[in-house]
């Protein structure tokens, strides 16, 4: 009898604890074999009962272990890092960590803190040291993508340059930050110092930090002390002011025999000059036009002929010159008793092929017309008058 | 006698003493007819010539396609007495070649010159590369010309032209790269009381080219005809004028259908259009 009513009180006790159980598994929690307390995922404790745990205690008769198994994870809420930067993974207090990257175990022991540089999902688990595990909620750190290279307007390779007063330096690309090697923090930024200039450009990360990118190319500022040259003419040549080095350039084209600050004019055109002072900050002049041609001591052989010839009124000159010229044309007319009859300069603009009318009424008689065009030979040519 | 010569002057108004517009063809002795009876056709310019009565001296002369370009052209000159320039225009896509160092592009819906090349030699056998690019408007009136020498990005030379409300060419400047230094500025002045048809152009810069500037497209022509032109040469470095060219336009034999056949050009040459000098003819064909 006092058999039966000891299989009747265990069997009542058992009937108790799992009645228990069943109350409290609305939680969201899982199990592990080794489990006797179960956690939510937050890390709150649970005394939920696996069949193991039940087991356990119809075997011991043991009341639940109430060590607090917590899963808290502090990390600041900065998950999109900086690829230079590192973020702390701070675990709550437990006896045991386990730490795990995108589900691979990367650390246990008692370390109750993470320092992580890569991307990734990470969580722990701790444990108490007995049997009970908590997890964390899993967080994915992030990089911000810092890979491609700001740059500078104008420039996509370490450069030296010159500059006079000041310079304006433009970053590239639009951007949510900027940070110039000069302190400065716009987009464009007037340099009136010598020294290296580069910009990164500033990428939003979390909790409104900026992530920096690689930095652009490098430019060197130098200052231009050689003042910019002007040019005059002086007779046949092109003089600028006095400095060490020249470079004249022709229509566009560099004379390459011409290295002094004086140039022979070659032709009429666009002369310009550039000079530095050490070979290597050039200052530029601007443009100097050459209206006519030079005096040329070459003595080449033009056509001249006159139409109508004889005449009684208007008549026309013409000349045909080898090549096009820029100049005056002296004319002077003689009548036959070597009189001066008219005597003019008549101005050439870029032509070969010149015809000038005689608005003359010329009386009866013999005239001469000795034509002077620079670098040619000069002709005379004789007009009848009707 | 102060009466006298009120008289006369006053007949001379009303007799056409002025010599601005003749109705007679001094070539033909006859009264100036139409060029052409079909009112449908429009003629162009093939051919212009300078006369003397009935001598006559320089002639430039096109030949020309359907669709009116230029096929050919030679200039007659009556000093040598010889063709001293003939050339034949080939046409590959919108290129017209003149030679392997000289040649035009054009638009290809209006026809009209959007650059010229040629390549400019010195005595020493160096030369320059000279790129003119031409800019119209959307009334088709050439606004600007560019002028680039050997390669250059950014243009040596500005050339800018001005249009009166009857988009007649009233000015033509030509500047240096700054925009501002004025080397040539050309003014012309039209009889505002006598429309023509499409004539010639006045661009008195046009030192590039102007012996074809008359047989290609280079936008809209006066339809006025011209009575003075003036060019005035600046020195660049001081602004001063080196030379000036005073040109008027008279005599003008024009077509009963109003297309100009003769006038006289008097004073100085206007070196920017080359051809005019003294009395000039020009000849057409209609279709």
């Amino acid at each position: 009898m006092r058999k039966y009513i000891f299989i009747a009180i265990q069997l009542f006790l058992l009937g108790s604890i799992t009645a228990q159980s069943i109350k409290r598994s609305n939680i969201n929690f899982y199990t592990t074999s080794s489990s006797r307390g179960l956690l939510s995922s937050t890390g709150q404790v649970s005394s939920g009962l696996s069949n193991d745990s039940t087991q356990q205690y119809m075997r011991g008769f043991q009341q639940p272990i109430a060590y607090p198994v917590n899963a808290e994870l502090n990390y600041n809420n900065d998950t999109i890092l900086c690829p230079t930067n590192t973020l702390v993974l701070k675990a709550a207090k437990n006896i045991i960590y386990k730490w795990f990257k995108n589900d691979t175990l990367i650390s246990e022991g008692n370390k109750d803190s993470l320092i992580i540089k890569q991307p990734g999902t990470y969580r722990f688990e701790a444990s108490d040291g007995i049997a009970r595990i908590a997890t964390s909620k899993p967080i994915e750190v992030s990089h911000v993508n810092t890979s491609k290279k700001a740059a500078i307007i104008g420039f996509t390779v370490d450069t030296t340059i010159c500059f006079y007063d000041t310079i304006s330096l433009n970053g590239a690309d639009i951007s949510a930050s900027y940070r110039w090697s000069s302190g400065d923090t716009l987009q464009r930024i007037t340099a009136s110092k010598e020294g290296v200039y580069f910009i990164q450009n500033g990428i939003k990360a979390s909790n409104n930090n900026y992530c920096f990118s690689d930095t652009s190319a490098k430019i060197t500022l130098r200052k231009n002390l050689t003042p910019i040259p002007s040019i005059i003419r002086v007779a046949d040549n092109l003089v600028s002011e006095q400095s060490v080095n020249y470079k004249w350039y022709f229509n566009n084209l560099l004379l390459p025999l011409d290295s002094t600050n004086t140039v022979k004019i070659k032709s009429k055109g666009l002369y310009q000059v550039v000079t530095s002072l050490d070979n290597f900050c050039w200052s530029k002049s601007a443009d100097y036009l050459v209206q006519t041609d030079p005096t040329s001591s070459l003595q080449k052989d033009f056509q001249l002929s006159a139409y109508p010839n004889p005449t009684s009124g208007v008549f026309y000159l013409q000349l045909k010159l080898d090549r096009r010229y820029s100049g005056i044309v002296q004319i002077l007319m003689v009548d036959a008793a070597g009189k001066t009859k008219w005597s003019f300069n008549h101005f050439v603009f870029n032509d070969m092929n010149i015809r000038i009318p005689f608005n003359l009424m010329l009386n009866k008689g013999i005239y001469t017309i000795n034509v002077n065009v620079n670098g040619y030979k000069p002709k005379a040519i004789q007009i009848i008058g009707l | 006698m102060k009466k006298k010569l009120v008289i006369i002057c006053s007949a001379c108004v009303l007799f056409s003493c002025n010599k601005q517009f003749t109705e007679t063809d001094p070539a033909t002795g006859q009264e100036v007819a139409a060029l052409t009876t079909n009112t449908t056709a429009t003629c162009d310019l093939i051919g212009i010539q300078q006369v003397n009565g009935t001598a006559i001296y320089n002639r430039l002369s096109f030949v020309k396609d359907s669709t009116k370009m230029p096929l050919s052209m030679t200039f007659f000159d009556s000093v040598s007495q010889k063709t001293e320039k003939s050339i034949r225009f080939s046409y590959v896509s919108d290129t017209v070649k003149i030679s392997d160092t000289e040649w035009f592009k054009l638009n290809q819906s209006t026809k009209n010159v959007t650059t010229y090349f040629i390549r400019q030699y010195y005595a020493d056998s160096s030369y320059d590369d000279e790129r003119y690019e031409y800019k119209y408007d959307g009334l088709n009136r050439l606004m600007n010309k560019f002028i680039y020498y050997n390669g250059s990005s950014t243009p040596d030379y500005i050339a800018n032209y001005l249009y009166d409300a009857n988009n007649n060419l009233i000015k033509s400047e030509l500047l240096l790269n700054d925009g501002k230094t004025k080397i040539l500025q050309s003014s012309v002045k039209y009889d505002l009381t006598k429309s023509i048809k499409p004539w010639i152009y006045l661009f008195g810069d046009a030192f590039e080219n102007y012996i074809y500037l008359q047989g290609f497209n280079f936008g809209i022509k006066p339809s006025n005809p011209v009575t003075e032109m003036v060019t005035e040469i600046y020195d660049v470095n001081n602004g001063s004028v080196i030379d000036n060219w005073n040109t008027t336009f008279d005599g003008y034999v024009i077509s009963k259908d109003k297309y100009v056949l003769q006038v006289d050009s008097n004073g100085d040459l206007q070196q920017g259009l080359g051809l005019f000098i003294g009395t000039t003819r020009y000849s057409y064909v209609c279709k």
